[in-house]
């Protein structure tokens, strides 16, 4: 089966980029999610805002391509921040620690202010 | 070709109109539902299909709202509306139909900006779609006759890569319809899409921000208005945006070489042949005509000039003979028979101008007719009337001086006219023998010519259409060994390259059905080992019963439980790890394995499932992760302690709940992170005491996140509420009557595994706390 897709705007802003991905984010959609960010860690533009206030839905797989990415921005000196206003999402986030270990906050820019230092 | 709304459910579904439309219709005013209804209705028969094979496939539709594909891979490549942005939604695959209308994924193609349009509107818009990879047909109707639009496909698309194709128009706008003033009728600047990056499809427009796709250029100012580019496709090559761009509508246009069909080939050899064996001809007939003309000239011209010139000369020495006899003899017969051949002669003479037209022969001959006359002259003037005067000697005499040498030149005159006949023939016959060697030699030549190009003919076509043929042999006898990667590379441009183009997606038909196969095959190996490690069966012990319910999605899920028996204490494990699939599979199978790998080495919860996500951080991807609920029950008393690591909470069934108030809570403890990601996890225990009677109920998310056809979610209320309404029920009625319900609710439809394990304590046997057991615990045990 062809991998489906879900359609994700990228937005350069002050020092990072913003991905808003639009769809559902599960395990039919997500490797799109995670060839994006494979590239910006290519381009050496490690810091990332993944703004989910267009994902209605997201499953572990989706949270699992969030996890990966934040561990592999991390290790080429980046970071990567969640902005999500969505409350299912936000107890997704809260029920398996995600939100402990990386920065989430309702806007982009609260969200890139909690970018770890490299 | 069905109705679409009729024969294909889900497809009908999709046929809906989208919210957005419905406000759109509202806002233009345009007529009612129904009569729109009535117009693009017959588009939804419009279907095409389109089957690749190597990199890419395309789609077409009516291009006037909205197209059903069905592709495999790379799917719709470029897809450029006229002037307006395109949305490509996916469907998934639809089943439904009988025959199956989409045995593979499909593709709705859906131009909200024309939606609510209609007329010529409507009709100039102009869905452009390009092309890529060499094998695509499309199958569907040629015309749909509509209302205001009518709309055309080809019954089958070449095969050449980078082929554009426009559809749909409206009568009496085919030729003209400029891109350009159509793009600034939406607001959309042309320019922009020649700033296309390739393998992009343009989605919209933000207005403060600019927005891209990975590649796009980001350098751009950021307070200009700028495309967004959604990139499709993988790994294809897209031509630029207006490179030979197709503008007339209803033009197909294609780069490759020049089609001709394997009958029209064999007809323009026979008809080549043909003409050879024509031109054969008619050299031959020329030849023949040729010695005809030369026959012609020895048999009319110079045969009867050596006879009229023999005659001539006879007439005259018959003519002398005839006075001599006369003047001889007196006899009046040979007198008259002078005259009768003066006659013969007079009309011989004529005969001979006639015959002989080269100057010489007619000097010659004027010459001997001159001296005929004189001879006439010397006989009637002088000799015969001496004769009469009856001097016969005188007479005879005067003839043989004057008479005779008349007649000598006369012989002389017709020897010399003989004499040029003869060579007017002996040339003829050396012209003759001429033409026959040069037309024998022509002939020859045109044959041999005919025959080699015959011979090239015949061997280059048989050569290139056994070249092609021994091409698709050998390739079909490595498909036999099972070798799917040979290459046809045949280019005749005719049935031959059709063949080979439909044995190329044959071939990568069968190598996807033989990995489909191996997948299948892997699938069920991992299913099988996943059965083996998953707990088949739960101890049993007097304490507690355990009703555990397993249901998986897939052959192989991301779900397991464990339950350990041992020192008066339970030890349980639920757990979920990410994704789905053979993915999830293995995680699940490495964190079970670990837990139970770590348990194995004794210590408490905190210590095993510490140990556990050690190895899991190390061994797994940054991906992957488990959420585990890990329960300690001490049987003699009842006390239950448990880690959540990123779990939902577990549920406690109460078996004496108050009058009104809820039997049932989650036991929201404290909360520790998933497995398999953290260095630090947390390990912070929450702890209950439970009583006889009482449940608790350990699940994965899969029960809270089933969807019903809305796409709401299940949730924690619904299911904190299923399971205290359900709590009168024992434990595995409790379980199945669950799951009727969860079913219920999303319509049967459930993407992800269900699992659950229901602990009911029931007490521990008296006199159970340290003591040794007799074997009669279980009748003194408090239900």
């Amino acid at each position: 089966m062809a991998q489906q897709k879900v359609d994700i705007q990228i937005e350069e802003a002050d020092g990072y980029r913003i991905l808003k991905p639009a769809g559902d984010l599960d395990v039919y959609t997500v490797g799109s999610l995670r060839d994006v960010l494979g590239k910006m860690i290519e381009e050496e533009s490690p810091h990332v805002v993944v703004d989910l206030d267009g994902v209605p839905f997201m499953d572990s797989s989706g949270l699992g391509a969030l996890m990966g990415g934040v561990r592999r921005m991390r290790e080429a000196g980046g970071d990567l921040a969640v902005s999500c206003t969505k409350e299912q999402h936000l107890k997704l986030f809260s029920i398996t620690g995600f939100g402990e270990g990386v920065s989430i906050a309702p806007t982009v820019e609260e969200a890139a202010a909690g970018f770890r230092d490299a | 070709m069905q109705p679409l709304g009729q024969s294909v459910g889900q497809a009908a579904i999709r046929y809906q109109r989208p919210p957005a439309r419905q406000a759109q219709l509202a806002t233009v005013g345009v007529p009612p539902q129904d009569q729109i209804e009535a117009i693009e209705s017959p588009l939804r028969d419009h279907v095409g299909c389109v089957h690749e094979s190597d990199g890419g496939s395309f789609v077409l539709g009516p291009g006037d709202v909205r197209c059903l594909v069905a592709a495999e891979v790379g799917v719709v490549h470029a897809c450029e509306p006229y002037a307006a942005p395109c949305c490509i939604q996916e469907l998934g695959a639809v089943r439904e139909s009988d025959p199956p209308l989409f045995p593979k994924p499909a593709l709705e193609l859906f131009d909200p900006r024309l939606a609510g349009r209609r007329g010529r509107d409507r009709g100039a818009q102009v869905l452009q779609v390009t092309l890529v990879g060499r094998h695509e047909q499309v199958v569907g109707p040629e015309h749909v006759e509509l209302p205001q639009l009518r709309s055309k496909r080809p019954e089958r698309l070449e095969h050449d890569r980078n082929a554009s194709i426009l559809v749909d128009h409206v009568p009496g706008q085919e030729d003209e319809v400029d891109r350009a003033p159509e793009a600034d009728a939406q607001g959309l600047d042309p320019a922009l899409e020649m700033s296309r990056p390739p393998g992009h499809v343009r989605v919209g427009e933000v207005e403060d921000r600019q927005r891209g796709a990975p590649g796009a250029d980001l350098d751009a100012p950021l307070d200009q208005p700028q495309p967004v580019w959604l990139q499709q496709g993988v790994g294809a090559e897209t031509r630029p945006h207006g490179e030979g761009g197709a503008r007339k509508l209803h033009r197909f246009e294609h780069t490759g070489i020049v089609r001709l069909s394997l009958r029209y080939k064999i007809v323009g050899g026979f008809v080549l042949l043909l003409s050879l064996i024509g031109l054969l001809g008619w050299v031959t007939y020329s030849l023949f005509g040729s010695l005809r003309e030369v026959q012609t000239r020895v048999f009319d011209d110079a045969v009867p000039g050596l006879v009229v010139a023999a005659e001539v000369v006879r007439s005259y020495t018959a003519q002398s003979a005839a006075i001599r006899g006369y003047l001889i003899n007196s006899r009046r017969e040979q007198l008259e028979q002078y005259r009768e051949e003066v006659t013969q002669v007079a009309v011989t003479e004529s005969r001979a101008r006639a015959l002989f037209d080269s100057p010489r022969e007619r000097t010659l001959l004027a010459e001997l007719i001159e001296a005929g006359k004189d001879f006439h002259r010397e006989v009637d003037k002088r000799v015969l009337p001496i004769a009469k005067k009856g001097d016969r000697a005188l007479a005879f005499n005067r003839l043989g001086r004057e008479g005779d040498s008349a007649v000598a030149d006369i012989e002389r005159l017709g020897q010399q006219l003989r004499r040029t006949q003869d060579r007017v023939m002996a040339r003829n016959q050396r012209g003759l023998q001429d033409r026959s060697a040069q037309a024998l030699a022509i002939l020859l030549l045109v044959t041999i010519g005919a025959v080699l190009i015959g011979l090239l003919l015949a061997i280059v076509v048989s050569r290139r259409l056994v070249q092609g043929l021994h091409q698709l042999v050998d390739a079909a006898r490595a498909v036999g060994r099972g070798d799917f990667d040979q290459t046809i590379d045949i280019r005749t441009g005719d049935e031959v390259e059709e063949l080979a183009t439909r044995f190329t997606e044959m071939q990568a038909g069968l190598k996807r059905l033989q990995q489909l196969a191996l997948h299948d095959q892997e699938l069920e190996i991992a299913a099988s080992i996943q059965r083996n490690l998953l707990q088949k069966s739960v101890p049993h012990t007097p304490e507690v019963h355990l009703a555990p319910m397993q249901r998986q999605a897939n052959l192989v899920g991301g779900d397991w439980f464990d339950v350990d028996s041992s020192d008066g204490r339970l030890a349980i494990v639920v757990g979920d790890a990410s994704g789905k699939g053979i993915g999830a599979a293995l995680m699940a199978t490495v964190a079970l394995s670990a837990l139970r790998a770590e348990r194995g080495l004794g210590g408490d919860g905190r210590r095993i499932v510490s140990r556990a996500n050690r190895a899991l951080v190390d061994a797994t991807d940054p991906e992957s992760y488990a959420t585990v609920i890990y329960l300690d029950l001490e049987l003699s008393t009842g006390e239950a302690t448990w880690l959540n690591m990123g779990h939902p909470p577990p549920f406690i069934l109460r078996a004496s709940g108050t009058r009104d108030g809820p039997r049932g809570h989650y036991l929201e403890g404290p909360r520790n992170r998933v497995l398999g990601w953290f260095d630090d996890p947390g390990l912070e225990q929450g702890s209950v005491k439970v009583l006889p009677g009482d449940r608790l109920v350990l699940y994965t998310d899969g029960w809270l996140e089933a969807k019903s056809v809305d796409g709401e979610s299940f949730g924690e209320h619904r299911f904190a509420e299923a399971l205290t309404r359900l709590g009168i029920l024992g434990g595995e009625a409790l379980v199945e009557e669950l799951v009727r319900e969860v079913e219920r609710f999303a319509a049967g439809k459930l993407d992800d595994d269900l699992t659950m394990l229901v602990v009911e304590f029931l007490g521990a046997p008296v006199g159970r706390a340290g003591a040794e057991l007799t074997g009669e615990e279980q009748w003194h045990s408090r239900r």
